[in-house]
């Protein structure tokens, strides 16, 4: 900030009453003058390539800093990358562990069947089934639920009882294309 | 111990215009003999007083403060402070000295108190602000307000005229004009200058 003082009165000997005020230095382009005051770069005095230790010293304090911590910084997150990584795999496997349990190696031979192994029932996956008469048993197995497939593409058509289904609404008469299969 | 107050100059007139006190000074330019000095041409009321111009007659020297620049017409050094003397601008016209009031410019005005305020800046002494007209000299006692419209509207300024060094009192002037218009406190003290 630059103070300004502007006289307020003028008298035969001088000015008085000073009112002041600061004005902003705004950053701003060297000036020529400024150009040609300033130190000329070593690179054009000097022809001579310089030696790298004459080079290193003559880059100034604050830069080779910030040269020193661009580099650390770099280095820092490669590492917080690596950690991040790490740690989400890890993640990863302690969740799988507690949902499916300790993984084993599984002979890859088509003699042997998978489900003679200690895998449990949530690893299978899930079958399905004819569905049972009603009250016939209440701990079967939850059909999965697909949300987005219509309800009569999850029944098995074939095995459907044959008693009429009821009439739909006209608003949900979507075209059925198993209406017409046996 | 006794202190003695310097003596006011003879002004004619005063008035407060748009938050800046005015004293105004009225002469008869056809009175001035052609060999008359500068003081005697343009700052007749210091005819008793010896300011002392900073550059020969003629030459501009530039001052700068901030994102202000200007060339002012004159500088003087007169006791402890400056003089900033602008008296090339203006339409040319004799203001009357019982409605000068109605046929004032605000923008000479703010102009040379920018002018002022950039020499002030750079020599860091006090500096009054005056104007020489045709038939009149003016000296300018900026407010508080006006004074803090210029200096914080320079960098708005330089943006406004797309001046990425330096605005110009004239354009510095013509960006604050309006704000200081539409300041409640000031609006009274500028309704009788045309716009």
């Amino acid at each position: 900030m630059i103070q300004v003082q502007i006289a307020s009165q003028v008298s035969m000997q001088g000015v008085g009453g000073v009112r002041w005020v600061l004005v902003e230095a705004p950053e701003l382009p060297p000036t020529p003058s400024a150009k040609a005051a300033a130190p000329v770069p070593v690179s054009v005095t000097v022809p001579v390539p310089v030696p790298v230790a004459a080079a290193a010293q003559s880059v100034s304090p604050l830069q080779a800093n910030s040269n020193t911590v661009g580099e650390d910084d770099g280095w820092r997150l490669a590492v917080l990358k690596l950690l991040v990584v790490a740690l989400g795999l890890g993640a990863a496997a302690w969740t799988a562990r507690l949902q499916i349990g300790p993984t084993t190696l599984q002979p890859t031979s088509p003699s042997v069947p998978a489900a003679t192994t200690t895998a449990p029932s949530n690893n299978q996956p899930p079958v399905r089934t004819v569905p049972a008469p009603r009250g016939q048993s209440a701990n079967d197995q939850p059909m999965p639920t697909a949300p987005a497939t219509p309800a009569s593409a999850q029944r098995p058509v074939a095995l459907e009882p044959a008693a009429p289904e009821p009439a739909m609404p006209a608003s949900d008469a979507a075209p059925r294309l198993t209406a017409s299969l046996p | 111990m006794t202190s003695t107050q310097p003596a006011p100059l003879p002004w004619h007139d005063e008035a407060d215009l748009l938050g800046v006190r005015v004293r105004v000074y009225f002469f008869e330019p056809a009175a001035l003999s052609a060999d008359a000095d500068f003081l005697a041409r343009h700052l007749p009321i210091l005819a008793g007083a010896a300011p002392r111009l900073l550059a020969p007659e003629g030459r501009r020297d530039t001052y700068r403060v901030g994102g202000l620049q200007t060339q002012p017409d004159a500088v003087l050094a007169h006791g402890e402070g400056l003089l900033c003397l602008s008296y090339k601008g203006g339409d040319g016209r004799s203001l009357s000295p019982a409605l000068w009031r109605s046929q004032w410019r605000v923008d000479m005005m703010l102009q040379s108190i920018a002018s002022a305020m950039a020499v002030a800046g750079q020599c860091q002494q006090p500096t009054a602000a005056l104007w020489c007209g045709t038939n009149v000299l003016c000296q300018f006692d900026p407010g508080v307000a006006v004074l803090e419209c210029l200096a914080t509207h320079i960098g708005e300024a330089m943006h406004y005229w797309q001046e990425p060094d330096a605005v110009t009192p004239a354009q510095l002037a013509a960006f604050c004009e309006p704000r200081l218009r539409a300041l409640p406190g000031l609006a009274v003290s500028g309704a009788a200058i045309a716009a």
